[in-house]
């Protein structure tokens, strides 16, 4: 038979460490499996394909068809997973049924999706095909079957005295039934006998194998044309369908929360260009206000310093810039109004950990990973987003550091943005991008992020006055105390 | 749905209970304590007064379960003994309940355990038919008039002549002497996923099965051939408590079938034993009232805004006193369009007592019970509301007001909460500021009520009332020698 197509293909070569997913917080909004399929880029070639099965999902009748499509792939699994981990012979017989009745009812499910895009169309095709047809026109037969023989066996007399003994049902009615019965002629009404779902012990799953032993026969044979079929094919779409829906169900946020989403257009040559681009990743802090910024970088301007005071939004920028870096790279929607991406090789961050380093210091640390990000990016176009690179020596080391570091990953064709506390860079060739106060929010709280040379001092006064500690607020304390 | 001798099963009442303290003001405790010394079933007579009905027909209704119960003494006797009995079977049911709901609960229940909950339940069900069946036969003895004995009658008769009563009886009978011991039979029923969906007793008739083992030992030598062979398979039974929680859970759901009727009887009948207990303190009434040869009726009940009553007497002064002739009757008469009634007089003139006597009727009346006076017309009211002035509350947490603002406090309160058609009953309300003051203040209040359809009787010294009262808003009453209220 001939094998079915896969919803998830391409790329794999390059993974991205988990380090990054964790610097940009993605790893508190996303599932593990909707990162593992991050991890690994798509290709300019698959980004199109995978952008429009997103865009499929979009159409409720799509959406609906593939959560169905989803719902029995997981009953099917679920099926499967009881059937191995059946012990008692009679477990074994109805689980094998079920089995077989999910793996069919996932098929046509499979083969009833919609076919939208490349990669739907042709998971549907191959399930619709004549050969899997046939397969499952024989299958149905033979459930029906099964269902009858086991629908002969469902109910049987328990008897205990000296002997216990199992025998056929003949129609026995219960004393509940009796009473309940006449209850109902008076007027009053019983409770339905509870509903069970017990195990049944291995005794009496003898008992019934050796009552019923001619129709296990007949099952036995029914199950010998399945043998050799992998029931387990279907289920690959499981977690390929999952992180569609997953990252579908971000979108749908996105649109309750004024959050703009669109497909990036994939660029020939090396940029990043985005209007109005979003850090989802405030989501996990269950901040739904989100401020949108710009991105611009070009072969021009591969390197970007980002400046500006503490709270001012700045790793908000820099995830931003991450996180939609790497769902375009997967073939996802980004968080922006309009963008335009170049599929970059590689996507690296380098954020400040945790002070635990046993054996060298900060700065030592730092510039290991530094040097083993850039090793990785050799003869590739890395994006690379840097988060106080540096800031673990002194000012003057820092700053030297910094700009040998610059000077290496543009010489090397990379992108970068990096967010630094060194004023110093305005001096520098390189683009300055800070944070300013948003003009258009009255309580002047909010910051944008603007291509400018910065100024290092602006946002002091604020964040003294706020904790009274400007001048007048001194004053105010100083009358206050009468003196 | 639950039989009841107050209310008809089409009652139109639209009453929100009373305000325990109306009763206390009109000290209708008191008066029942002489009435009636077992505390626990004046409680329940209290209870049901507070519970005011506003549907003439249930008045009337009860007003004919009083004198059937009057004309039959020993019905009434034989039917509270027989209520009592039934009560206590509740009761016992109840703490067998209990039982079963631990057996549910915990799961760990012994197949002796649960056998022995099935037999008291199965008792309890045969005894709680009996008892429907001895009702029935009790009410079936004597010649009835009044609708509510008669309705009770008709629902004993549904069920005790259907011939599913003498089956359930046979099923109770059959579980009561239940034994685990013997053979013990249930019907297997497994799901799609080979597990156990359903498990039940049935009865032994329906396993037929030929022991092979009997066959191999030679007794087929004695078969006659046409015999038919039942396939059936021995089940050998391993330690462990599988079938032993499987046949528990299956006599806990007969349990659950018998407990389940038992509570549908009790709840069917479950108000008569509190009603019963209404109607045996109203017995005891009338039969005090008779002792003391006090005039008493049956009020009229009209829907008309009609209130009169002639030769009233405060109940509270009959019970204290010896004979009806050692307390004074007055007439009232409200007329058509006043709203309400003014009674004006001097410290120690009866003005109190006269209210206490209208609020009294209206109360009784509104019950279904005799009033103490020659003739009475009454319409029944949506609510009976009271103010009577009040010592100042002791301090405590929350009250820092003073006497008036108490009061006030309590009216607004009351306000709030008085509907169209109720009925205000105020004693020397506003009495504890100035005269002048306290007036003009229950002047508009009263005006208030008046436009709200909310009748009042306010008993008063403030003579200023009298004046700002026009004579369409009020009559107005005065005290005169020997209590008697004069127009």
């Amino acid at each position: 038979m001939k094998e079915a197509p896969r919803l998830l293909n391409g790329g794999g070569e390059i993974e991205w460490t988990s380090r990054l997913f964790a610097d940009l917080q993605l790893d508190k909004l996303l599932s593990a499996q909707a990162i593992s399929v991050l991890c690994s880029p798509c290709g300019a070639r698959e980004i199109p394909l995978r952008q429009e099965v997103f865009r499929a999902l979009e159409d409720p009748t799509v959406l609906q068809g593939v959560n169905a499509c989803l719902t029995a792939l997981n009953a099917a699994e679920r099926a499967q997973t009881l059937w191995r981990e059946a012990e008692i012979p009679q477990d074994r017989y109805h689980a094998r049924i079920a089995v077989l009745a999910t793996y069919l009812n996932a098929c046509e499910q499979l083969a009833t999706l919609p076919a939208r895009g490349v990669l739907l169309a042709k998971v549907a095709a191959c399930f619709s095909s004549s050969e899997r047809r046939e397969l499952a026109l024989a299958l149905r037969r033979d459930l029906q079957t099964l269902r009858e023989i086991a629908a002969r066996m469902h109910q049987g007399l328990l008897s205990f005295s000296d002997k216990h003994w199992l025998t056929p049902d003949r129609d026995a009615v219960s004393e509940c039934a009796v009473i309940a019965e006449a209850a109902r002629d008076l007027g009053f009404a019983v409770p339905e006998a509870r509903r069970m779902n017990t195990k049944v012990d291995l005794s009496l799953s003898d008992a019934v194998c050796r009552l019923y032993a001619a129709e296990l026969e007949e099952m036995d044979a029914l199950f010998g044309r399945y043998e050799h079929m992998d029931l387990r094919e279907p289920l690959a779409y499981i977690s390929e369908l999952r992180f569609f829906l997953e990252m579908h169900a971000l979108v749908g946020r996105a649109g309750s929360s004024g959050v703009s989403t669109c497909y990036p257009h994939v660029a020939a040559v090396p940029q990043y260009r985005a209007k109005c681009l979003f850090d989802i990743s405030l989501w996990a802090k269950h901040c739904e206000h989100i401020i949108p910024n710009d991105v611009d970088f070009s072969a021009e301007e591969p390197l970007f310093f980002l400046i500006g005071a503490n709270g001012g939004g700045k790793t908000t920028y820099l995830r931003a810039v991450g996180i939609n870096l790497v769902l375009f790279l997967a073939g996802c929607p980004v968080f922006a109004r309009e963008a335009a991406i170049y599929p970059f090789d590689l996507a690296a961050s380098h954020f400040p950990m945790d002070e635990r380093f046993d054996r060298v210091g900060r700065l030592d640390e730092e510039l290991a990973r530094m040097t083993e990000i850039l090793r990785a990016a050799e003869r590739k176009t890395a994006f690379i987003l840097m988060n106080e690179t540096f800031s673990g020596t002194d000012d003057r080391r820092g700053f030297e550091l910094l700009r040998q570091m610059a000077a290496e990953i543009c010489q090397a064709g990379h992108f970068c943005l990096y967010v630094t506390h060194f004023h110093e860079v305005m001096a520098l060739e390189y683009p300055v991008l800070s944070a300013e106060i948003d003009a258009d929010d009255e309580n002047k709280r909010t910051y944008r992020i603007v291509k400018s040379k910065g100024n290092a001092s602006s946002y002091a006064a604020d964040i003294l006055k706020k904790y009274r500690l400007d001048k007048d607020s001194l004053r105010v304390r100083r009358e206050g105390h009468g003196n | 749905m639950a039989i009841s001798l107050l209310h008809r099963a089409d009652s139109q009442a639209k009453v929100s209970p009373m305000d325990p303290r109306v009763l206390f003001h009109l000290s209708l405790d008191r008066s029942f304590s002489y009435v009636c010394a077992d505390v626990n079933k004046r409680d329940r007579f209290l209870s049901i007064l507070s519970a005011l009905t506003d549907d003439p027909s249930d008045i009337r209704y009860r007003q004919e379960v009083i004198r059937d119960l009057y004309e039959n003494p020993m019905l009434s006797e034989q039917l509270f003994s027989l209520f009592s009995r039934f009560e206590e079977l509740m009761v016992a049911q109840k703490n067998a309940g209990r039982d079963e709901y631990r057996m549910n609960a915990t799961r760990n229940t012994s197949l002796t355990s649960a056998k022995n909950i099935l037999q008291t339940q199965a008792l309890c069900l045969k005894r709680a038919l009996l008892f429907v069946k001895a009702f029935g036969e009790l009410l079936a003895g004597y010649s009835l008039r009044s609708s509510a004995l008669l309705d009770l009658l008709g629902a004993c008769r549904e069920i005790y002549e259907s011939p599913s009563f003498e089956k359930l009886l046979l099923y109770c009978a059959k579980y009561e002497k239940f034994s685990a011991n013997g053979f013990l039979d249930f019907k297997v029923t497994w799901n799609e996923e080979g597990r156990i969906a359903a498990y039940e007793l049935i009865d032994h008739r329906y396993i037929r099965i030929t022991d092979p083992e009997l066959k191999k030992k030679g007794f087929s030598l004695f078969k006659k051939a046409d015999e038919t062979v039942y396939p059936c398979e021995r089940v050998y039974v391993p330690k462990g408590e599988f079938y032993e929680t499987l046949a528990v859970s299956a006599l806990s759901d007969l349990t659950s079938c018998f407990s389940s009727l038992s509570e549908q009887i009790f709840s069917r009948f479950a108000e008569i034993g509190d009603e019963l207990a209404f109607y045996d303190v109203a017995l005891r009434y009338v039969c005090c009232l008779d002792e003391k040869q006090v005039p008493y009726c049956f009020p009229t009940v009209t829907c008309d805004g009609e209130f009169a009553a002639e030769q009233l007497r405060d109940l509270y002064l009959l019970m204290t006193k010896e004979s009806a002739s050692d307390v004074v009757a007055n007439d009232v008469r409200m007329p058509h369009g006043a709203g309400g009634v003014l009674v004006l007089g001097n410290n120690g003139s009866g003005k109190t007592v006269f209210l206490r006597s209208i609020g009294t009727l209206q109360v009784l009346a509104q019950a279904g019970l005799p009033v103490p006076c020659k003739h009475a017309t009454v319409t029944p009211c949506s609510q009976i509301a009271t103010q009577f002035s009040e010592a100042e509350k002791e301090f405590c947490e929350g009250n820092d007001a003073g006497r008036f603002e108490q009061e006030v406090r309590e009216l607004a309160a009351m306000v709030d909460t008085l509907r169209d058609g109720a009925l205000v009953l105020l004693n020397e309300t506003f009495q504890s500021t100035a005269y002048r003051e306290g007036a003009e203040g229950l002047y508009h209040l009263l005006k208030y009520f008046s436009e709200q359809n909310i009748r009042w009787i306010l008993v008063s010294h403030l003579r200023d009332l009298e004046k700002m009262l026009a004579p369409d808003d009020a009559a107005v009453l005065h005290t005169a020698e020997g209590y008697r209220i004069c127009q």
